[in-house]
């Protein structure tokens, strides 16, 4: 008896997006077609502007494509209702951003446990599952930020900034961890360090893990690198 | 949510939220404040005037008026079982000659009125000084000492007499002793010390209080020996049964000629009575009776004055009238019915008819006054509605005579008011933009401020109505507080407006509101609650309105561009 075909966690399907610059319009992405499975961990390489962060908002349902097909989890997202794509976006999928993109008013717990509110009904979250709470907490005691939970953004280093973004993308147990250039404004050693904890999360948590980079050694990571040129897939390499 | 959660961390940690606050509250207060207080002016000089004609007012286009007015009165009383009371007037254009030592001619209107009946159909009896108002302050006054008989409130009465003055006294010594000070400032206006200003504030209260206390020790006096157990008793005895145009017997010993006069009631402000800056007429603590010559000059059917036929008849003063009409109360002199319907002709002379019976004719009058039921007077469609039949039952039988309301009577003072009324609304309405303006632009710095925060929002999943919440809740909390501190300042602002006024003065010696000038004593301090509620409703209104196209664009915004925004 044959194993089961496994179905991707993220197919895009000749994905196209053009931008308009003035009078010009860009064409982005070139027919794009990617499968990212369950448990793998994806590099997206390529140089500035050849699409690869416009590639991960797409995959991530943050932008629309102008053509071509996103499916997750075998359900087509440019189908879905608006407020399934927020729930999507939500509840399966997880952002980190190069600049880490914390809220300022917002202390470390506060801003981990922001997904979770935003799941959490009015008459449920006045009362924020202790769960939910403890499962903040012991996610940032194992970044190593447990002293740091009442601080403000503005107190943190900036690794310390970036591992409360990891911190927040993974609170509600999302499927998919998309992260754009997550090193990209860090010195090389506390790069280093949060590339350990993404890493790290996808041995241990077989966390589906999508990164940007323009960095060749961050991809040599990763399972499968993927160049990106001119808004197409030149190759695709695996490890 | 999250929504909450957010709005209320932007609110507890951006201090820029304290300026929308602020523009709500101050520009909520100050609405509260001019309304009440410019709509207080406006509400009692419509109250004056209602007070003053009753419900409906019937009149003649004739300036020689009609005849037949009792009956006419009986009849509609029978017609309409709404109307409660009616009385004629007859009105005339003349002057007064107040003798010695007034020694002036004043131009003035003669009312002839029946008192009794007048105050059934408006509140003429209330604006009485001597048959009204006086008893009741000293009613006021001995009311402490009861329960009482004649004796102890006579003792109480004189008692409060000596204790005023006293201190009057007092006070007369503290001014004189400034004055041997610094006299020689009192006449440099420039120079001169605030502190006779003050003086002469507390020194004239004294003198209103010594007045008022002598006033009452005379009612004392006046009262009947029993025993009072309450504030009604002293009124039963003290108010007369009805006003009337009586002499008092006093004004007839100071002066026997005036036992041929005939009794008449002038407007507080025709010039008998000086004014001062609180707004108190002073009034000296007796009840003198000055006497005076009136000449009216009876008008022709034509519309003419006919000067030849001027008629001059003596009068005594025994009372005055305060309506809150700046018109009424500094033209009108108010007498006998019959007795200006004799000086206006229109009523026949006695002697002549002795003479010549067949120049007989049924008097006449210019206005008949009507009070309606109270069901009927507080419904505004009802008394026009009644208006109406009743001038369709007079088109028939007096076709000359016009049935107007008693606001269309004075639509001429009523529309300015009124006028001023619609400028306050402007006004108002151009404040209101302005918060909405204030809370747009603050909204939209606020937005632009948190461009990338709204990006990372919708990052991880908050959708477009969750980030409208999110600044819609914000400009709610700032109507809903700023709105919330403004009502209870503008509310402690006016119902204290007065005792503010009076600190001002003492503290300053800056009077801003001379009440020597205006129809009334107080500021209006009261508050309608329906002012309120509507004014809170608009200043939450206002934060939401405000709020709604930045908080839209907001919503609106691309989450990617929002998380690039720098």
């Amino acid at each position: 008896m044959s194993k089961p075909p496994i179905t991707p966690l993220l197919e895009l399907r000749d994905v196209k997006k053009a931008y308009r610059m003035g009078p010009e319009t860009v064409q982005v992405l070139h027919s794009v077609n990617l499968q990212i499975f369950p448990g793998e961990f994806v590099a997206i390489m390529g140089a500035s502007g050849s699409g690869k962060s416009t590639l991960l908002h797409i995959a991530g349902v943050l932008e629309r494509p102008d053509a071509g097909e996103v499916i997750f989890d075998g359900q087509s997202v440019s189908n879905m209702y608006f407020w399934n794509r927020h729930k999507l976006r939500n509840r399966r999928i997880g952002f980190v951003f190069q600049f880490y993109h914390l809220l300022p008013e917002l202390n470390v717990l506060e801003n981990t446990l922001l997904p979770a509110m935003v799941a959490s009904p009015l008459y449920k979250g006045l009362f924020l599952s202790r769960t939910k709470k403890q499962s903040a907490r012991s996610l940032l005691d194992s970044f190593s930020l447990s002293h740091r939970l009442k601080h403000r953004p503005s107190q943190l280093s900036g690794g310390e900034r970036q591992r409360v973004a990891i911190a927040r993308a993974l609170i509600n147990s999302p499927d998919l961890l998309l992260a754009d250039e997550p090193t990209g404004n860090l010195d090389a050693k506390t790069g280093r360090a949060i590339l350990d904890v993404l890493i790290n999360l996808h041995q241990t948590r077989k966390q589906t893990l999508l990164l940007v980079t323009h960095d060749s050694q961050v991809a040599s990571l990763a399972q499968r690198t993927i160049h990106l040129t001119d808004g197409r897939i030149r190759d695709t390499k695996c490890r | 949510m999250y929504k909450f959660f957010l709005t209320l961390r932007y609110l507890t940690r951006k201090k820029i939220v304290i300026f929308p606050i602020l523009v709500v509250w101050l520009c909520l207060m100050m609405m509260i404040i001019v309304t009440s207080i410019m709509g207080g002016f406006v509400d009692r000089v419509r109250q004056a005037n209602r007070d003053l004609l009753g419900d409906i007012v019937i009149f003649s286009q004739n300036p020689t008026g009609w005849p037949g007015y009792d009956e006419l009165a009986k009849h509609l009383a029978q017609q309409f079982p709404e109307i409660k009371a009616s009385t004629p007037v007859v009105r005339a254009y003349g002057l007064a000659y107040f003798l010695y030592p007034y020694n002036q001619t004043v131009p003035i209107q003669l009312v002839g009125i029946r008192p009794a009946e007048r105050s059934q159909v408006s509140r003429f009896r209330e604006t009485l000084f001597r048959q009204y108002i006086a008893p009741h302050e000293a009613a006021d006054a001995l009311a402490p000492a009861l329960p009482a008989d004649r004796d102890k409130l006579i003792a109480f009465a004189s008692e409060n007499d000596r204790n005023i003055s006293a201190k009057l006294e007092l006070l007369r010594e503290q001014y004189g002793k400034l004055y041997r000070e610094q006299g020689d400032k009192l006449h440099d206006n420039s120079a001169r010390p605030r502190q006779f200003e003050l003086a002469e504030d507390r020194l004239n209260r004294a003198y209103q209080d010594e007045a008022s206390a002598k006033r009452t020790w005379q009612f004392a006096l006046s009262l009947p020996e029993k025993q009072y157990h309450s504030k009604a008793d002293l009124l039963a005895a003290l108010l007369p049964p009805k006003p009337s145009f009586d002499i008092p017997p006093a004004a007839t010993q100071q002066a026997p000629d005036a036992a041929q006069d005939t009794g008449c009631i002038v407007g507080v402000q025709i010039g008998l009575l000086r004014r001062d800056k609180r707004g108190n007429f002073e009034r000296p603590p007796d009840f003198p009776n000055p006497r005076l010559k009136i000449t009216v000059f009876p008008v022709k059917d034509t519309g003419a004055i006919s000067v030849q036929s001027g008629f001059t008849l003596p009068f005594t003063v025994v009372d005055d009238s305060y309506s809150g009409v700046y018109d009424v109360d500094s033209t009108y002199i108010y007498a006998p019915f019959e007795t200006v319907q004799y000086m206006t002709r229109m009523r026949p002379d006695p002697e002549l008819l002795k003479e010549n019976p067949a120049a007989d004719f049924p008097p006449r009058c210019n206005e008949l006054l009507i009070k309606l039921n109270d069901a009927t007077s507080a419904n505004p469609a009802a008394t026009r509605l009644l208006r109406a039949k009743i001038q369709a039952l007079l088109d028939e039988s007096f076709p000359m005579l016009t049935v107007q309301t008693w606001d269309e009577r004075q639509a001429k003072y009523l529309g300015a008011v009124e006028n001023e009324k619609y400028m306050q609304i402007f006004i108002l309405g151009l404040m209101s933009l302005v918060v909405l303006v204030v809370i747009f632009l603050i909204f939209y710095m606020i937005v632009r401020d948190k461009t990338r925060d709204i990006g990372i929002l919708k990052a991880v999943g908050g959708s477009e109505l969750g980030v409208l919440t999110i600044f819609l809740n914000y400009g709610l909390f700032i109507g809903i507080v700023g709105g919330g501190l403004g009502v209870l300042c503008g509310v402690a602002f006016v119902t204290h407006t007065n005792e503010i006024h009076e600190w001002i003065y003492q503290t300053t010696g800056i009077i801003i509101w001379d009440r020597s000038v205006y129809l009334f004593d107080r500021i209006p301090d009261h508050v309608s609650p329906t002012v309120l509620i509507a004014y809170y409703a608009v200043a939450i209104l206002a934060g939401l309105i405000g709020a709604l196209i930045p908080a839209t664009f907001a919503a609106c915004q691309d989450p990617v561009k929002a998380v690039r925004y720098e």
